[in-house]
């Protein structure tokens, strides 16, 4: 018989001692946004835009499905905290304390190794942000979403919401009320980033709502790697963490999207990420679920020309006092489209996973193909996971594939393995490492490496 | 000097006697064989000395490399130098032969042998591959839609990998056309001349004769009725197991 | 906002299939039944035409087995079939295999339940479904394994051969397990013909028309 102690998974779960300069009482009204409108020196056109959405949030009813969020109580949040007054573009400019939970975070030191420029949001603001000079000569924009829509307010204007509206659902419409930091992001027609874009995002303060707004275009045929890592401590109270991620992926366009979220479980994760892939353009999310207390999270792809094609890799690991409820989209609205999900969780002690997933085919998107697979393992009597998959095609020419199992760790295969002399928790660690290894391969090498040492087992064996 | 005593032991499951009276001494270097019937308890033994759970000794002792074999855990036997090739290995998805194999050799690997570049224990294992004609398995998932056949050969390249004192076959030969066969067989011998004893469990005399097996020890009903040398193999060849049976 | 048809339903009618009674219903096509069996019974119910059964409810006892054999072909119309199995005591099975055909513009719902809820319960759905012309298809399948139904062995596979141009298919199936000893899987795939096989079938000297026969013939017998 063997059962399991615990995962140790938490990282950053520790409070910073930073005090907020602004932080707005918890609740939501009319003034709350104009506030925070006021405070960023918005233009007329965003205050609107966010006006109306606030009047489509207050509108629109949670969706029929999923986890139940009536226990999230939207006026004891606190819409907008910062802890500095501008974005900086040098670490030692950065308030010492900000920096010290980045730096133990390995955020500074990451990004000098290995990546092209960096950014770094505590509560609603980015603190930090740069972007490697020769990038910036040929025309690669960078920007926290607030400068990009001072600097570059055609482009803004031209996609931002385009791919999710407002309207789209209540916790989109909420983000595009009171949106603050995340990235914009804008690469040129063949310019090609070797190395990658990196995001980070602390949740510090006490009961507050982090809405980022991200919006990614990639231009013709190029290509770009952006990845975004989370975390947050844990308090008695909920936070709320609503992001909104739009990418344009234009024809010939490459863009792969990993986040790495470690929420803390008093954090409500509810993401709307979603993607338009043009003629012959490529989007891959890879998406990893530590933490959080609900996370509600389905990368889609929207596959609107010929030759357009998608995946989502999707990791989901939830313990005791965790529901992750994740999976993905694949809209295929064009021939010649293909698309590929893969999706695995990882349920221990009362955790409980849920995938979602939606795969549609509408007519005359024929000569297509699509592949799902998605496997969950329970690792205790008191586990749970759910498999809601839906597989919408209504055209002909059509290869579409979906199998989803469930299973735990097998005696047999433990045996096995103690037989060849590993230990029986190495061996445990084993098999679930080799569980999750489509999603380990499709991180970047040091992620994986993470995710292994992330993926600490303690196993208590005793004698059955 | 004894490797493996085996003494008078008993052997149930979920309060199914299977084994009644079971002796076996193997010294080291030794190459000795277990036969009987279908249902005679033979993987019973096997998966016993590995000390799989379900299988409770219920009178007797096994003593291995001077240690009580049963006061040691699985990982803790395998340590110690017991390798069983089991009839049906285990399927681990998303594990890649190569990388359980490179696992194994630094798990078990002699100490010079541990600080060989990752090169060349690749090249190593790639070689001893070559000689079982499995080179192609590398790349696939542990016995995940690998036939009967392949499987037993990954099981006998992970025999050479470890070099144990003792290898235990779970009807190795079963599912393996000749030319595997006679590569396995060749394969055990040459690891015998290195020093690793041998109990073959088998239902054909093939791999036997290939080996030239010292001892033919005889299982029917849970209890060792013969245990002889390899002119054992005649009268089995001639009669099979009916002289016991009848019984 | 448009007012949503409530289906009225009355009271079902009940048989009890008694403790190690085998019964066998054949063109059962009679709406609104539970059948409940007692321990060891065996029920095998097939419909073999267009009628349909409706609102089917399924109680299956200890050691009990019902095996159900769907053969549909339909060319008109909206139909629609509830079916509900309980694997209520230990060991119990449900075997399903439904082939449906599709013509026309007719539209078909297969709505299927399975729990089990005691230990070492079995059941295997096997759906095939044959799409031409303008014809669609639903197919929702819920496996649910509760918390007491330790050792369940559950699986289902629902397979769509698409030949027609405007043809839809719909299959939502679905899994919720609070168990983590058993072994639950589904495997759902849509296709269209697969033009290796008919190249090797026309090289062989059939003629395309009677490839695709041939084809979708060993497609809907398995």
């Amino acid at each position: 018989m063997l059962s399991i102690k615990k995962i140790s998974v938490r990282r950053g779960q520790w409070e910073d001692r930073v005090k907020p300069l602004t932080k707005l009482p918890p609740g939501l009204s009319r003034r709350t946004v104009e506030l925070i409108s006021d405070l960023k020196k918005e233009p007329l056109w965003m205050r609107n835009f966010r006006l109306k959405s606030l009047k489509l949030f207050q509108q629109q009813s949670y969706p029929v499905w999923g986890p139940n969020l009536s226990s999230l109580n939207f006026d004891k949040i606190s819409y907008y905290s910062s802890v500095n007054k501008k974005t900086e573009l040098a670490w030692d400019k950065v308030s010492p304390l900000v920096r010290r939970t980045f730096a133990r975070l390995g955020v500074p030191q990451r990004e000098a190794v290995i990546l092209a420029g960096a950014g770094a949001q505590y509560d609603s603001e980015l603190v930090y942000h740069s972007l490697c000079e020769e990038l910036k000569k040929s025309g690669v924009i960078f920007l926290s979403m607030e400068q990009g829509l001072v600097q570059y307010p055609q482009l803004v204007k031209k996609y931002l919401g385009s791919v999710i509206p407002p309207s789209d659902n209540k916790l989109a419409a909420l983000n595009s009320a009171v949106w603050s930091g995340g990235s914009f992001i804008y690469v040129p027609p063949r310019v090609r980033l070797v190395k990658p874009l990196h995001a980070y995002f602390r949740l510090n303060a006490r009961n507050l709502g982090q809405f980022e707004r991200t919006l990614i275009i990639a231009d013709r045929n190029s290509e770009v790697e952006y990845i975004e890592g989370c975390t947050a401590p844990y308090f008695n109270v909920d936070s709320l963490h609503a992001a909104v991620v739009e990418i344009i992926a234009e024809p010939g366009a490459k863009v792969r999207y990993t986040t790495v979220q470690n929420w803390s479980t008093s954090v409500y994760n509810l993401v709307t990420k979603r993607a338009l892939v043009k003629r012959n353009a490529y989007v891959e999310w890879i998406d990893g679920n530590f933490g959080s207390k609900v996370t509600m999270k389905y990368p889609s792809v929207i596959l609107s020309q010929p030759g357009a094609r998608g995946k989502v890799v999707s990791l989901a690991v939830a313990g005791s006092g965790q529901l992750i409820d994740a999976g993905a989209k694949a809209i295929h609205l064009a021939p010649y489209t293909s698309s590929q999900i893969i999706s695995k969780s990882i349920a221990w002690g009362s955790g409980r996973t849920s995938y979602r997933g939606l795969v549609k085919v509408v007519p005359r998107a024929g000569h297509s193909q699509t592949k799902v697979r998605c496997d969950a393992m329970l690792l205790s009597a008191t586990a749970q996971s759910d498999t809601y998959p839906c597989l919408d095609v209504k055209d002909q020419q059509v290869q579409m594939e979906h199998e989803a199992t469930v299973s735990r760790l097998s005696d047999e295969q433990l045996m096995y393995l103690q037989s060849r002399g590993w230990s029986e928790s190495d061996a445990a660690a084993l098999v679930l490492n080799s569980f999750i290894a489509p999603v380990r391969q499709a991180l970047p090498a040091e992620f994986a490496i993470e995710l292994e040492r992330l993926l600490n087992l303690e196993m208590e064996g005793s004698v059955g | 000097m004894s490797l493996l005593l085996v003494k008078n032991l008993a052997l149930s499951v979920k309060d199914q006697p299977i084994l009644k009276n079971v002796s076996l001494n193997i010294n080291s270097g030794e190459i000795q064989a277990l036969v009987g019937p279908n249902g005679s308890g033979k993987s019973s033994l096997v998966a016993a000395l590995m000390g799989q759970p379900a299988y409770q000794v219920t009178k007797g002792d096994i003593i291995f490399n001077r240690k009580k074999l049963l006061k040691l855990r699985p990982d803790q036997r395998s340590k110690n130098g017991l390798f069983v090739a089991w009839q049906s290995p285990v399927i681990i998805p998303g594990l890649k032969v190569e990388e359980f194999l490179l696992k194994l050799f630094k798990l078990h690997g002699r100490e010079r042998e541990k600080d060989w570049p990752l090169l060349k224990i690749r090249q190593d294992v790639a070689r001893q591959a070559r000689k079982l004609k499995s080179v192609g398995l590398l790349t696939r998932d542990l016995n995940d839609g690998l036939s009967g056949g392949e499987k037993k050969c990954l099981e006998a390249l992970q025999m050479t990998i470890i070099r144990p004192r003792l290898a235990v076959l779970d009807e190795i030969d079963s599912g393996l056309d000749i030319g595997s066969l006679l590569a396995v067989g060749k394969m055990i011998r040459e690891l015998n001349r290195q020093g690793t004893a041998f109990l073959i469990i088998s239902h054909q005399g093939r791999l036997l004769q290939e080996v030239k097996a010292q001892k033919i020890n005889v299982l029917v009903k849970g209890k060792i009725v013969a245990s002889d040398g390899p002119r054992l193999l005649k009268t089995l060849n001639r009669s099979g197991f009916k002289t016991w049976l009848k019984d | 906002m448009p007012q949503r048809r409530e289906r009225i339903k009355k009271l079902p009618k009940l048989i009890i299939i008694k403790a190690g009674q085998a019964v066998s219903l054949v063109n059962f096509f009679k709406s609104n039944f539970v059948f409940k069996l007692k321990s060891k019974a065996v029920l095998y119910l097939s419909l073999n035409n267009s009628k349909f059964a409706q609102d089917l409810h399924f109680i299956i006892g200890r050691q009990a087995r019902v095996n159900l054999i769907f053969n549909i072909k339909q060319s008109v119309g909206l139909k629609r079939y509830h079916l509900t199995a309980d694997l209520s005591g230990r060991q119990g099975q449900l075997v399903v295999k439904i082939v449906h055909q599709g013509w026309g513009n007719s539209e078909t719902r297969y709505f299927l339940d399975v729990n089990h809820y005691a230990a070492e319960t079995f059941a295997r759905v096997e759906v095939r479904r044959l799409l031409q012309a303008n014809s669609s298809s639903i197919f929702y399948g819920m496996i649910k394994i509760s918390k007491s139904a330790t050792a369940a062995d559950s699986y289902l596979s629902d397979k769509t051969l698409l030949l027609g141009h405007k043809v839809k298919s719909l299959t939502v199936p679905a899994l919720e397990i609070k168990n983590n000893n058993v072994k639950a899987s589904h495997g759902v795939t849509a296709q269209t013909l697969n033009e290796q096989e008919l190249f090797y079938l026309r090289s062989r000297g059939l003629s395309r028309s009677q490839a695709i026969k041939l084809i979708a013939t060993a497609f809907l017998r398995f």
